[in-house]
């Protein structure tokens, strides 16, 4: 297993014009498509595929590639300007990026996600490389009570996203958990809540949720308002992050990139999940945890170098084992076999070229991705100056075409409005996003896996504490849970400590 | 009565509204045991533990402190009249999207948007209203070949 | 004058009447919009892309293939339902999922009938497959397994009223066994799922079988005769069980198109698919390629209600 010569086989793969011209183009297209509020990678991949046909499959899938992860990062660009996510995977982008953008800092926050995310696509590209097959039996041990588990923890981290009440905060994720059993029941085949509507039988739609909850209820409640937009866009002084930003951002690239990565490995939803719980842990370790959700560069460099690695990380189980981490990623698995290509664990050993070419062209893309978007970063912070009663239409007009180009469906737009409805007026109650949009993701999973598990063992809850990583997983619920109220303990200690003391002295 | 108290209570209302529907419906879907759950399980657990997460946030505006809300409802007295005409506009774009096409009822939003809501001049309108029409068309039609709808008119 | 009206009275007739004349001569003028009731890379889009390029060269127009996934393919059926019948809206289906949706699903507006099937491409047999430790090694073994622990062994497959559902109940119908059937959302999920030995089993497509045939033991398979991919695998047949289940796939319109533009489509399919590439491609990817025009199509689709529509008397489910 010399790898110095299989990064030379695969950079001779990737250094011919042809190879270098696909990797630019799929990274051109990906993040323009994801800058597109609504439009998401596996739009653009689908609309691409096509085209592909007509050149060999090496260069196709460096193209695709260079899509998937241009797409991640163009998300993360509406994110930060104007608080609509790309999509949901750039949510928790939104929470201090678009708030660091408010006191005329997006310059730094669009920077630190640029470099973030080529730090984070290098070190899972790295990862990638180096312990690939080992990592995919890892990827295979996750059965259902593993998810259940996973999810569970998920759902326990969402409150510590909560910058106001975590009341309120909990609220918005039980409902969240429950507009997500709307639609047809995979395991019983119901319908519920679908009123006949044939759309809703997969459920609430992600999109249109995110474009009517951050896009249109932002809009809207700035419309209220007249001036005052302005203002904001005249105090940009900085294009770039600065040394204190980059100390600050540091080490929070680092833990969220090997995060991200090994959360990657796992099928599902991994960008979103490595996104939120890096801001979890960020906030937690922090110093100044209140701090979060006012503009802190660390609740972007984290954030956005987990979603950045997981894309990495969702490698590993399609060029393993043939399996699709995501629908993006089963889109591309398919074009392996339309190429003629057997995906499969064999897959490294028959195809080399592929497997190494892909690789260094994931080099190649991130690096293409911050020399395209950072100069970009001058033009975006330009796009905000335009004057607001003429920008906000153009938004809404975004998130319209957006979310009905998805499917075509008027259904989902009007759900759209309807979810800016109630985005509007949840912020007027002081109620937060958030949560409620990340239970909508995880809580099919969550109880998709809970009914599998239990289905599996017969109805034995002890699944869940019998499996070891399951049983980790709860473990570490618990004590999320419960820390809280750790320190009121230690503090009450501590001040009986102190009263002692005073008496003695 | 405390803008706060208020705007909580009348959340908390509606949440509990919520979570009652919620398991009030699980039970005409099977709610199954424990150690089967039927697809009702989490709709109906789901809404109690909602409905009792209103109550409790109910209660604490009779009892607790709440965090003061300074904002009142609309910040300008004219804010509902842009907030609604907005919605209003959404609406519309939904339901004319088919018949008059992507490109017209794209050209008729925009206008309408710029002119009325913070109100600019006819000039500004018309070429803001056209080129956005225009260009929006060629990226999303032409470019990237999404099939948006041809109204009446045949564009 | 009076030539003058006349001409422009028969010019006129003429310009009214051509586009029903035209109609059928020069069809296709325009692009043909290709519904697939599925997600990108799935069965239906890797038959679909194979076939493009020739179908493309046959027809002279561009062939687009939209993905309408939902609600298992219901919602792309109801459209496709509903669609014009001018030959230019056609698309992708499985069987049995047409006939079971109709028959369990509400919510669906379209029935089994309500289309023409322009061709059968390829079919999937759904075979067994179970786990790398599992100890049974061959599909006796299993069966003994099963009968020794009922309801023990859990089974898994995607989706109730579909393919892996029905061929899961007929296995436990014929062998005398209750398995623990377990449903997925998807083909994918229940490979990760077997591979990672979460199940003990599933009935599961060919496809699948042939890709991960390393990591699972495949104990049988459902084609009349052993698939040259799987050539150690012994079929139901062969084993005693008379169970041929599988899920065929090809392209339908709404039934209502005008005949003469449903033999083109026809044509244009039986050639696609005749050929050797195409042949060698689905093969490769462990599919059986099929070669069959409307009539044989209708008569396997009216095999197959027949005999659905029985099993799921004799299973006793209902409508959800």
């Amino acid at each position: 297993m010399d790898i110095l010569s299989h990064v030379l086989l695969g950079a001779q793969i990737l250094f011919t014009p042809t190879n270098i011209f696909f990797c630019f183009l799929g990274v051109l297209m990906g993040t323009l498509v994801g800058v597109l509020p609504g439009l998401g990678p596996t739009a653009a991949i689908a609309l691409l595929l096509p085209n592909t046909f007509h050149v060999n499959p090496v260069s196709a899938i460096i193209m695709l590639a260079g899509i998937y992860y241009g797409a991640m990062y163009g998300g993360s660009t509406t994110s930060i300007l104007v608080n609509i996510p790309g999509e949901a995977a750039s949510v928790i982008t939104c929470l201090d990026g678009y708030q660091m953008a408010l006191k005329g800092r997006a310059g730094p926050a669009l920077g630190i996600a640029a470099f973030g995310s080529f730090i984070a696509g290098t070190i899972s590209v790295l990862g990638l490389m180096l312990v690939a097959p080992p990592l995919a039996k890892f990827a295979l041990a996750f059965g259902p009570p593993e998810y259940f588990s996973l999810m569970l923890m998920g759902i326990v981290i969402l409150i510590y996203l909560a910058s106001g009440s975590i009341l309120k905060a909990l609220m918005m994720a039980v409902f969240g958990l429950l507009l997500g059993t709307i639609g047809m029941d995979a395991i019983s085949g119901t319908q519920r809540l679908t009123f006949g509507v044939l759309e809703l039988a997969d459920g609430i739609g992600l999109i249109p949720a995110i474009m009517g909850l951050f896009g249109v209820a932002e809009v809207i409640t700035n419309v209220e308002e007249e001036i005052k937009r302005e203002l904001i866009t005249a105090k940009v002084k900085n294009l770039l992050p600065n040394l204190q930003d980059w100390r600050d951002s540091f080490w929070p690239i680092i833990r969220g990139s090997v995060l991200g990565f090994f959360i990657g490995i796992l099928p599902g939803p991994a960008p979103v999940i490595s996104a939120f719980t890096s801001y979890a842990i960020e906030k937690k370790i922090s110093k100044h945890p209140e701090k979060f959700g006012t503009g802190v560069i660390e609740g972007v460099a984290g954030p956005e170098s987990a979603n950045n690695a997981a894309t990495g990380g969702a490698f590993i189980p399609l060029f393993t084992l043939g399996i699709p981490a995501n629908s993006v990623i089963a889109i591309l698995l398919g074009a392996f076999m339309i190429h003629g290509i057997q995906p499969g664990p064999m897959l490294i050993s028959k195809y080399p070229d592929l497997f190494w070419g892909t690789i260094m062209s994931m080099y190649l893309g991130n690096i293409m991705l911050l020399v395209l978007n950072l100069p970009l970063i001058g033009l975006w912070v330009k796009v905000l100056k335009v004057p607001y009663p003429i920008l906000f239409p153009l938004i809404l007009l975004f998130c319209l075409v957006g979310v009905f180009s998805l499917n075509y469906s008027n259904v989902e737009v009007a759900l759209m409005i309807g979810f800016g409805v109630f985005g509007y007026l949840a912020r007027k109650f002081q109620y937060e996003m958030a949560p409620l949009v990340l239970a909508i993701v995880i809580g099919p999973m969550m109880e998709n896996n809970l009914r599998l598990a239990l289905t599996i063992s017969q109805g034995d809850p002890r699944i869940f504490i019998e499996k070891p990583i399951s049983a980790l997983f709860i473990i570490v619920s618990l004590v999320l849970l419960l820390s809280p109220f750790l320190p009121w303990l230690g503090k009450r200690r501590k001040k009986l400590q102190e009263k002692v003391e005073g008496e003695e002295v | 009565m405390d803008k706060a108290i208020r705007y909580n209570r009348i959340s908390a209302v509606f949440f509990l509204g919520v979570g009652v529907f919620f398991f009030l419906y699980a039970r005409s879907v099977e709610i199954g045991t424990w150690n089967e759950p039927g697809p009702g399980f989490l709709p109906f657990w789901g809404g109690v533990v909602l409905t009792a997460m209103s109550v409790a946030l109910l209660l604490m505006t009779f009892w607790g402190k709440l965090p003061p809300m300074t904002r009142s409802f609309f910040p300008q007295s004219d804010s509902w009249k842009r907030v609604l005409a907005t919605f209003l506009a959404l609406i519309a774009y939904n339901i004319f999207l088919n018949p008059l096409g992507f490109t017209l009822i794209t050209f008729l939003f925009v206008a309408f948007l710029v002119r009325f809501i913070f109100p600019q001049t006819w000039t500004r309108t018309l070429v803001v209203a056209v080129l956005s029409s225009v260009a929006a068309r060629l990226l999303f039609v032409n470019f990237l070949e999404t099939q948006l709808p041809k109204g009446f008119l045949g564009f | 004058m009076k030539t003058w009206k006349r001409t422009w009275l028969v010019v006129g007739i003429l310009l009214v009447f051509s586009p029903v004349l035209a109609g059928a001569q020069d069809f296709p003028k325009g692009p043909i919009n290709y519904m697939n009731p599925f997600n990108p890379g799935g069965e239906v889009d890797i038959a679909a892309r194979a076939m493009q390029p020739n179908l493309e060269k046959n027809l002279g127009v561009p062939f687009v293939i939209n993905y309408v996934p939902g609600a298992g393919g219901g919602l792309c059926w109801s459209k496709l339902a509903a669609a014009k019948p001018d030959g230019y809206n056609i698309g992708g289906f499985s069987i049995p999922h047409i006939i079971l949706q109709p028959i369990f699903m509400k919510d669906v507006t379209f029935k089994t009938d309500d289309f023409v099937i322009l061709s059968i491409v390829e079919y999937t047999p759904i075979g067994l497959g179970v786990k790398k430790d599992f100890k049974a090694n061959t599909f006796k073994e299993f069966v003994d397994y099963c009968k020794a622990n009922p309801g023990k062994v859990s089974c898994g497959g995607v989706g109730r009223f579909t393919g892996h559902h029905f061929a899961t109940l007929q296995f436990m119908k014929l062998a005398g066994v209750k398995v623990n059937y377990v449903t997925f959302t998807g083909t994918s999920q229940v490979q990760t799922a077997l591979m990672g030995g979460h199940i003990d089993a599933a009935f599961t497509n060919s496809s699948l079988l042939v890709t991960s045939k390393d990591q699972i033991k495949v104990l049988a398979i459902g084609s009349p005769k052993r698939m040259p991919q799987l050539a150690e695998v012994p079929t139901f047949e062969e084993l005693g069980y008379k169970m041929y289940p599988r899920i065929a796939r090809g392209a339908m319109g709404p039934k209502a198109i005008p005949k003469d533009i449903q033999k083109r489509l026809e044509k244009a399919f039986l050639d696609t698919i005749s050929k050797p590439d195409f042949k060698a491609k689905m093969e490769q990817a462990g599919f059986v390629p099929q070669v069959m025009g409307i009539e044989e199509a209708h008569k396997y689709l009216d095999a197959e209600v027949t005999e659905h529509v029985k099993l799921a008397q004799e299973f006793e489910l209902k409508k959800q």
